[in-house]
């Protein structure tokens, strides 16, 4: 692993609510390297937002409470920075993309004015450099005929174009690190390998690292070096793409990979669904956060948290958070997660339970 | 753009054939006739009278026909003559409509300094003290009867004070500064309430616009807190707000009647309502027309302001 660019650790977000404070972020760790692309993954509500927006301090600052941790830019502390600080770092040395162009770009605005701001607000220089670099952005993320799509609007665009647009305002004043939350989720699926594939290359030119925010593990296998699953605000496992796909360690990623159809498995042979809900980060109990929905728990799971250990294939940098991967008493240690689903009456009570929760009354 | 402004005309066109039809309605199917109306009870026992100045009038000839000529007339502004006074209607109204005209863009004025500047530190400072009180400036506001405040402000900066004229109307071409001192206290009693609607508008219009995405990645590439609000979400924000003073233009108009009563001001409001006490019914109905086509013309500005705010109206 190369020295750290941008490196959070221990990272607690909270929210101030109306039934008091909700965690959203819980312990995040991850680590990014000058040039390397990282992904970070999990279902819906995992924190997965929470922490990319925390990491710019966009989150509303009247309620989200940064409890503890810390997340430093080559060594600068930024939870320390002031606003006026910060300014000049958002954009300048951190970039985000969104995850729907639709509505994050401001619908009247001209997308070269837009482009531009940021130019100017970082770098300055007269209007016709500001444009001509525009015109010269637009080209690289490949929208045809820039010079006369400066004045365009939005609207005029279609959402493909648009994530383009948004790439080319990420890029614009040559950040470090790129944030890039769900950047496909909301296009087309044969849209979505162009984008992955234009970002990969661009930020290749560039030398920024980036940070891909996705639940979707295709795209996790096609552009990411290294992995970091989220559940409910922690990492639960973290390796490098090639050893989280072949030797997945923990329960949860095992049912995120056994959930995603595949080409070579034989028709007949159903997906395998994560049974029952994300849980609630409000009413998490201190003991393993997926022993809820694990249908390989123990009592163990239910007493304390795991730490986030050694996986049991020793590849470096490969960790997991599972009470049954322990090398004394661990019994997951050599379970073939292919063929071996867990206990049939466990999955049964999950569903069950989560029936219960759907149905109203939690 | 010049297609989607010719369909909103066309339209427009449309509603004004509706309402000269209903306003002619109105006052053709009221009991009694315009003759009886000039004659008084006493006159329309004669018969012959009757017959000849309704024959005068046109009223002996089929509806359709008294409605063409009616509609022929008003194109060239001949509204025919008040029966209360005698005079000329268009030259009425035309005179009447100077006050109002000025009345009416005082009080938006008014409203409209007040409540983008009160709406905005409201959003900004949601929940917060600045937000809790503009937002008690706003339904005080909304709850208080122009006419009322009217009165209030004559007591205060006329009787007491001494500051301002109470009452009266001079032309702002003959002398713009006597005509502002005149007409300060009216606007700002005609302005209340809207003040108070347009206030709560640009607030919650405003926190809906900040929650946006394209907010976030305003903030995100590194602008101040004043450009996001300012540069992005500010003009977002006014879409609606330029659509509701659009609509409550037409309720100014209206909303000058009392007030005008209570200042003097011989405005369309007090013709209106003097014309309703006196049974003038063609005043009535030229007015009818007026206020309609002004409220029209109103909604016609609005869109046009609106398409150009808005890119995405002007393709239509």
């Amino acid at each position: 692993m190369s020295a750290a660019l941008l490196e959070v650790s221990e990272l607690e977000v909270a929210f101030d609510t109306r039934r008091g404070r909700v965690k959203a972020v819980d312990g995040l760790s991850f680590r990014l390297g000058k040039g390397e692309i990282i992904a970070l993954v999990g279902e819906s509500g995992c924190g997965k937002s929470v922490a990319v927006k925390s990491v710019l301090k966009l989150l509303p600052e009247q309620t989200a409470r940064y409890e503890a941790g810390s997340i430093t830019l080559d060594g600068r502390d930024l939870l320390g920075l002031d606003e006026k600080a910060m300014e000049a770092v958002r954009g300048r040395e951190i970039a985000l993309i969104f995850q729907d162009p639709m509505s994050s770009l401001n619908p009247v605005l001209t997308i070269g004015k837009q482009i531009g701001e940021a130019i100017k607000r970082h770098q300055g220089g007269s209007r016709q450099e500001i444009a001509h670099r525009t015109v010269d952005l637009l080209r690289r993320v490949g929208i045809p005929a820039p010079e006369t799509r400066l004045n365009a609007y939005p609207h005029e665009f279609s959402g493909g174009m648009r994530q383009r647009v948004m790439i080319a305002m990420a890029l614009s004043c040559g950040p470090r690190v790129i944030l890039a939350d769900e950047i496909t989720t909301a296009l087309d699926v044969t849209i979505q390998a162009q984008i992955i594939d234009l970002l990969k290359s661009l930020v290749a030119d560039a030398g920024a690292a980036v940070v891909m925010i996705t639940h979707d593990m295709g795209v996790v296998a096609g552009a990411a070096e290294r992995v970091y699953v989220m559940y409910a605000g922690a990492v639960v496992e973290t390796a490098t793409t090639e050893d989280l796909f072949s030797r997945p360690a923990m329960p949860y990623t095992w049912g995120l990979l056994r959930s995603i159809p595949s080409l070579d498995r034989p028709v007949h042979e159903p997906l395998v669904p994560i049974e029952g809900l994300p849980p609630n980060v409000a009413l998490l109990d201190g003991g393993c956060r997926f022993r809820p929905r694990c249908p390989y728990r123990r009592d163990i799971c239910a007493e304390a948290e795991p730490p986030l250990a050694p996986a049991p294939d020793g590849a470096e940098g490969h960790l997991a958070r599972c009470w049954g991967l322990d090398p004394v008493r661990g019994w997951l240690r050599d379970t073939d997660w292919k063929t071996d689903l867990g206990d049939p009456a466990a999955r049964a009570q999950i569903s069950a339970d989560a029936a219960k929760i759907k149905g109203g009354k939690p | 753009m010049v297609g989607y402004f010719t369909r909103r005309l066309a339209a427009a066109a449309v509603v004004v054939v509706l309402v000269s039809i209903i306003a002619f309605a109105i006052v053709s199917v009221l009991p009694g006739d315009t003759a009886a109306a000039l004659l008084g009870e006493e006159g329309a026992r004669d018969s012959q009278r009757y017959e000849a100045l309704r024959v005068e009038l046109g009223l002996d000839q089929p509806l359709v026909v008294r409605y063409a000529n009616w509609v022929a007339n008003a194109a060239t502004g001949d509204f025919g003559r008040s029966l209360r006074t005698g005079e000329d209607i268009g030259a009425a109204i035309l005179s009447r409509a100077v006050p109002t005209v000025q009345l009416a863009l005082m009080a938006l004025a008014i409203a409209i300094i007040i409540a983008i500047p009160v709406g905005v530190m409201s959003a900004v400072y949601y929940r917060r003290w600045p937000d809790n009180l503009g937002t008690l400036f706003a339904l005080t506001a909304l709850a208080t009867p122009g006419f009322w405040f009217g009165i209030m402000l004559i007591l205060l900066f006329s009787v007491t004070l001494r500051w301002l004229p109470p009452s009266g109307y001079i032309p702002f071409f003959v002398d713009p500064l006597g005509s502002l001192k005149l007409m300060i206290m009216p606007s700002l009693a005609l302005a209340t309430g809207f003040t108070g609607v347009l206030i709560r508008q640009v607030r919650s219009s405003v926190l809906e616009v900040l929650n946006e995405d394209y907010i976030t990645t305003a903030r995100s590439k590194g602008l101040s807190r004043s450009t996001v609000l300012f540069g992005h979400a500010l003009r977002n924000a006014l879409l609606p707000v330029v659509t509701l003073v659009g609509l409550q233009l037409g309720g100014l108009f209206g909303g000058a009647a009392t007030v005008e009563t209570v200042f003097s001001i011989p405005g369309l409001g007090r013709l209106a309502v003097d014309s309703i006490f006196y049974r003038d019914f063609t005043m009535i109905q030229a007015l009818m027309l007026v206020l309609a086509l002004s409220v029209l013309v109103a909604s016609l500005l609005t869109d046009l302001i609106y398409s150009r705010i808005d890119p995405r109206i002007r393709r239509g």
